[in-house]
């Protein structure tokens, strides 16, 4: 203990320099845009690096549960196909002519898949990181679909990168719609829970009730239409009483989320372009 | 008292050779703070070099002061320098490492044959070619550690020797040329 404090009486300005040449140190990068961009994309490359380290060994070490889960979900996939079979060969009812025509469009959509390999839960504003960037084609504004329907729209876009406003962040605002009917509302995120969202807007001659189906409209260009959202949970007064506000619980899980798909609309740039005609 | 004699003047004030007094450091403070942020933060001479004269500053003090207290005297002297220049926190780190590095600098460049006493560098007391040494030395120090701070890179490899180079020719020439004045009766 007494040799600490000898080398602490020898170099204690060693620890001074330390100190002021951090707060200096602070003050440039906080100050100064051109060393504060330096600074914030070096480090942040070095961050998602390490995530993305971590999420490989963390889905090497999880590999037997993955694949007890797989296995168990194939059983239960092959058993419903059975089922399915059976009660299509009794039934013999053939698709509607617009579930043909949304299949053939959703060919047309090219899809890049990616994994998340940053995810915050829980806060007001969740982000989540795709390991995919403007190198396999992500661009902002492009739409983000997992397993269970809607994820969230991509916002910022680096080289190998992506940053994603999930459904659950209170930014996020997507057009959404009832299944089978034409009204439409924009979901909402009220930041209490991460299986929770809200439809606002739905007027009140609409004919809702627990357990339909919600949907992407297809309004914005972000979406093609028919994308599962989530189902009504309850259904609730808005706040002036002039219209619906629907509890949706989220077709997507996002504290297990891991695989997903990045929508690459393509008629995304000739919407663009016709709206850039108008202006013009 | 001295404020109030007839052939009071500026110089007269900065001028104790061998020990100077803490007013005239403090009168080199605002002097050289002064001269930096309204006349030498302008000059860009070429396009590259940039005299520093603040670091006469850092030079001048005594030996013996405390390797904390000359910290800490570098950090306000580039905090406030960076203040004016609005580069918060560019001159201050630059500062703070040739403040840390100063005493090993002055060590290497001191005469030999001087005793293990107190050493206020000047003229008077090293020589013109030791206090040149001297002089380089720091000067290049502080531009090499400035200039990397302000580019954050290597990119420009050239550009950023030519800055390190002209700016402590110009440097040391002011600095050399102060060091003339003061000593001058």
């Amino acid at each position: 203990m007494s040799h600490l404090f000898d080398f602490l009486r020898k170099y204690h300005y060693l620890l001074l320099f330390i100190v002021l040449e951090y707060v200096s140190l602070s003050l440039l990068i906080r100050f100064n845009s051109f060393q504060g961009s330096v600074w914030h994309t070096g480090a942040n490359t070095v961050v998602a690096g390490i995530d993305r380290w971590y999420l490989d060994l963390w889905s090497y070490v999880h590999l037997r549960a993955v694949n007890r889960d797989l296995t168990a979900q194939n059983a239960q996939l092959m058993l419903e196909n059975d089922r399915l079979r059976e009660a299509m060969m009794t039934l013999k009812r053939d698709s509607t002519d617009v579930e043909r025509a949304m299949a053939r469009n959703l060919v047309d959509y090219e899809m890049i898949p990616a994994k998340v390999i940053s995810n915050s839960k829980g806060t007001k504003n969740n982000y989540l990181v795709l390991d995919r960037g403007s190198a396999h084609g992500v661009k902002p504004e492009m739409g983000v679909v997992g397993g269970g329907g809607v994820v969230g729209v991509v916002y910022l876009v680096s080289d190998a990168y992506s940053l994603v406003i999930p459904v659950t962040n209170q930014k996020s605002s997507i057009s959404c719609r009832i299944q089978g009917q034409r009204y439409f509302g924009y979901l909402q995120w009220d930041g209490k829970s991460m299986r929770r969202a809200t439809v606002d807007d739905i007027p009140r001659h609409a004919q809702v009730e627990k357990d339909f189906v919600i949907e992407t409209s297809g309004y914005s260009s972000v979406f093609p239409p028919g994308i599962f959202v989530g189902k009504i949970e309850k259904v609730n007064n808005s706040a002036d009483g002039q219209s619906y506000k629907l509890d949706i619980a989220l077709g997507t899980d996002f504290s297990t989320l891991r695989e997903v798909n990045v929508i690459a609309t393509p008629y995304k740039a000739a919407i663009d372009s016709l709206f850039s005609k108008i202006s013009e | 008292m001295a404020l109030l004699t007839p052939h009071f003047s500026l110089l007269t004030l900065l001028l104790p050779p061998m020990s100077p007094s803490l007013f005239s450091y403090i009168a080199w403070f605002i002097v050289l703070t002064a001269g930096q942020v309204i006349v030498c933060n302008h000059i860009h001479l070429l396009g590259y070099a940039m005299p520093m004269i603040y670091l006469y500053f850092i030079m001048i003090l005594p030996s013996t002061i405390a390797r904390w207290a000359l910290l800490v005297l570098a950090f306000v002297l580039g905090f406030v320098v960076d203040l004016f220049s609005s580069t918060p926190g560019m001159a201050s780190s630059a500062l703070l490492l040739t403040a840390l590095l100063r005493p090993v600098v002055l060590t290497v460049f001191a005469p030999t044959e001087r005793g293990d006493g107190a050493l206020v560098p000047s003229v008077r007391t090293m020589e013109w070619g030791c206090f040149t040494r001297y002089t380089v030395g720091i000067t290049l120090l502080h531009t090499t550690t400035f200039y990397l701070i302000e580019t954050f890179s290597f990119f420009h490899l050239a550009d950023l020797l030519l800055n390190i180079f002209t700016s402590t020719l110009l440097t040391t020439l002011l600095i050399l040329s102060f060091e003339m004045l003061r000593n001058k009766r």
